[in-house]
């Protein structure tokens, strides 16, 4: 392409005027702001026209040196990434900026060699917040056992998958009189007695083992053809007419219905009406006459200029009136007598004397019921570990821990044990397992007890621990 | 020192102990703490039964969500028999292992091969498996929890006499399971031919699979894909070595075995 030489000529000196303009001019930074190269620190820029309050470039002395960072509120997101650069004392004056106080822990990171320079950190930076406890891809903390097969999440879903035992399941434990009710399989319960009579019952967790057992129902079919011919054996059976007869002609019913003639007009019926404008008069009558009292205007005085006798009193609360308008000013005087009081407080020493007795709880048992497999096979054996413990003040008496097993669940004779002296009783449940109770011949002593001798460099226990063994089936 | 009342209390009198003895006794029939074990009473109506065409409640089973689970399931056969099963859109004949357990998806009807039957030379019989239900067992325990089914050789002779048995396996329900070991005999009941196996199966239980065995072959020039079961999928499935199981952190007692008597 070839261009005209006046052409040519315009566009050599457009473009030398450019770079010199850029050799010796000022020019835009990065910020959006105008830096300058003719060395202006105060007051308007000779060559463009910029402020220094938007000048943004320390000179002289590092920005690190200062107590105050003072960032120029022009500054977008994007750019304060990049190149963000403090200013110092009066340069800051009047510019709008935002200061930030510099703290002794900012300024031993500044000193941390090899930290990003400050141009770099972001004044608004997120990083996500940190669990207190680390956790494992499942989202379990580390060191946090897997208790689900204890808690029996999946089993409370799927319940018919699991042998469970333990807590109270169905119909709660009660007692009447005389029986316990309520006492289902798979149920295990705490009995005892408080210090102050009252039975309780408290039902232990629920152990859950993974042990499906499977049956099968057989239904057998054959498929058989049979040919059957069923005819009369030879039975005769005749009647004869008993000579009635009966004839019944046919009758003739005929019904005309015809057609009814029903005819229908509509026609416009053009009716016309003419309302002529009359002329209505209404006579209204004034059927009430109020006197509006004006105040002190209807008095004699006031408009006929008269005072009669009535009016003297008005005149006078007038008069009063008035007087009390103009006393408003005056000075008022106000006097107060107060007299001297004396108050006597006699006050005698006194001793109390008691003794605070902190062990006022009754006593509280608790059942932690374990198992040593969560997954079972039919023949495995299983540990079932029982911990009681009196959690309370006071002792409990008549400990017993009942457990009603499953029908799956086959107790092994000889296998109960216990760390306090008690006994074991096995009675069927009728259901063909074995109701165990496991009862305690001494009561079980609270933390009263406990404390006690505590001091004493005795030891007294206030809970214990069962075990036994059951096969599954 | 005990009250006056106790220190000198009475012996009762011998009618008085007749007395104590029916009370007694009807204590003890008032105490007891359950009931017996009864079959609930089916509630609902079962639109399946034995007699529904194979593949019929495996399709019921897709409908209701519990498709695309591969389920272990274990064939317990006598002696030496040995069972293939016919898998996959084509329809391949796999040889099962001496453990005779593999996955199958639920919600599928498979064609199993049962050959190599003692004291039955040159029999054959094809029964059907479909799957209508699932085990939800603990990680890593699929494979150790596999559905079984049996097929025992009583049933093989009947299905070569020309009936049809019908086995439904259902997982037990705790409460009304038996209390007594489960073997090949006992976990089977037979019902009467005018009883619903998927009724009875869903009283005692959750109906997981049903097994029709029964005499028809293959023939011999060709069959129905369809004979061969829906075309789903197998894997392999092998009951793993027994993982310990998580200890509880119970404290071991010091027990003392004289502790109770």
């Amino acid at each position: 392409m070839k261009f005209p030489h006046a052409t040519r000529t315009s566009w050599i000196l457009a473009i030398s005027s450019l770079l010199a303009a850029s050799m010796v001019g000022c020019q835009h930074n990065s910020h959006g702001t105008h830096r300058c190269k003719m060395g202006c620190q105060h007051g308007q820029c000779p060559s463009n026209g910029v402020t220094n309050a938007d000048y943004t470039e320390p000179r002289g002395q590092s920005p690190d040196d200062g107590d105050l960072e003072f960032f120029s509120t022009t500054d977008t997101a994007a750019s304060a990434n990049t190149e963000r650069q403090p200013r110092r004392g009066s340069e800051a004056e009047g510019s709008g900026g935002v200061a930030r106080t510099r703290s002794a822990a900012n300024a031993a990171y500044r000193a941390t060699p090899g930290r990003p320079s400050s141009g770099a950190i972001s004044r608004t930076s997120f990083s996500p917040a940190e669990p207190r406890a680390a956790v494992q891809d499942n989202g379990r903390a580390f060191h946090d056992p897997d208790t689900s097969w204890m808690t029996g999440t999946e089993a409370q879903r799927y319940p018919d998958e699991y042998l469970l035992d333990g807590g109270d399941r169905a119909h709660p434990v009660t007692y009447d009189r005389t029986f316990r009710r309520g006492l289902d399989t798979e149920d295990t319960i705490g009995e005892c007695v408080d210090h102050t009579g009252k039975r309780r019952t408290i039902p232990s967790n629920s152990v859950a083992i993974y042990a499906p057992r499977f049956g099968e129902v057989r239904s057998i079919t054959t498929p058989s053809g049979q040919t059957s011919i069923d005819k009369l054996a030879g039975a005769s059976e005749s009647r004869r007419d008993s000579g009635v007869r009966t004839k019944v002609g046919p009758q003739k019913y005929a019904k005309n219905e015809g057609l009814k003639g029903i005819q229908t007009r509509l026609r416009a019926s053009g009716v016309d009406s003419k309302a002529a404008a009359m002329g209505t008069r209404q006579f209204v009558r004034l059927t009430e006459h109020k006197t509006l009292v004006r105040g002190m205007q209807e008095f004699a005085f006031a408009f006929r200029g008269e005072i009669d006798t009535a009016s003297e009193a008005y005149l006078a609360k007038g008069i009063e009136a008035a007087l009390n308008w103009t006393k408003a000013e005056n000075t008022v005087a106000i006097a107060k007598t107060e007299a001297l009081q004396e108050v006597k407080v006699r006050s005698s020493g006194a001793e109390l004397v008691g003794i605070e007795d902190r062990h006022t709880k009754p006593g509280d048992l608790h059942l932690l019921k374990l198992a040593d497999k969560a997954v079972a096979q039919p023949g495995d054996i299983i540990t079932f570990v029982i911990r009681f413990d009196n959690l309370g003040d006071q002792e409990l008496h008549n400990v017993r821990i009942v457990d009603n097993l499953t029908p799956r669940l086959e107790f092994l004779e000889d296998s109960a044990t216990c760390d306090i002296p008690g006994q074991v009783l096995m009675e069927d449940n009728d259901e063909g397992s074995y109701l165990l109770t496991f009862a305690l011949d001494d009561p079980l002593p609270g933390r009263k007890a406990k404390d006690a001798v505590e001091n004493k460099g005795k030891d007294i226990r206030t809970g214990g621990v069962v075990t036994f063994q059951c096969r599954v089936r | 020192m005990l009250p006056s009342t106790h220190a000198f209390r009475r012996w009762p009198r011998p009618w008085m102990s007749l007395v104590a003895l029916t009370l007694a006794l009807c204590c003890g029939w008032l105490s007891s703490t359950a009931q017996a074990q009864v079959l609930p009473s089916y509630e609902g109506h079962q639109p399946l039964s034995q007699k529904s065409p194979v593949g019929l409640a495996a399709k019921f089973a897709g409908v209701a969500g519990r498709t695309g689970y591969m389920q272990p399931v274990r064939f317990a056969l006598d002696g030496e028999s040995q069972a293939s099963i016919y898998h996959g859109p084509q329809l391949r004949e796999l040889v099962l292992g001496p453990s005779a357990q593999v996955s199958l998806m639920v919600g599928h009807s498979y064609r199993i091969k049962v050959s190599n039957i003692p004291d039955m030379p040159g029999v054959e019989i094809f029964p059907t498996i479909e799957l209508i239900d699932r085990l939800h067992p603990p990680a890593g325990q699929k494979d150790n929890f596999p559905v079984v089914m049996h097929i025992t050789k009583e049933d093989v002779e009947l299905a070569v006499a020309g009936n049809l048995v019908t086995r439904v396996v259902y997982l037990e329900q705790p409460q009304l399971a038996a209390p007594y070991e489960l073997d090949r005999a006992t976990a089977t009941q037979n019902l009467l031919r005018s009883e619903n196996a998927l009724t009875e199966a869903d009283r005692r239980g959750r109906p997981i699979a049903i097994v029709r065995i029964g005499g028809r072959l293959p023939a011999t020039h060709g069959e129905h894909p369809s004979f061969f079961g829906s075309g789903g999928p197998i894997m392999e499935s092998r009951p793993t070595p027994k993982a310990a199981a998580p200890q509880a952190e119970a404290r071991t007692p010091s027990a003392r075995q004289e502790g109770l008597r």
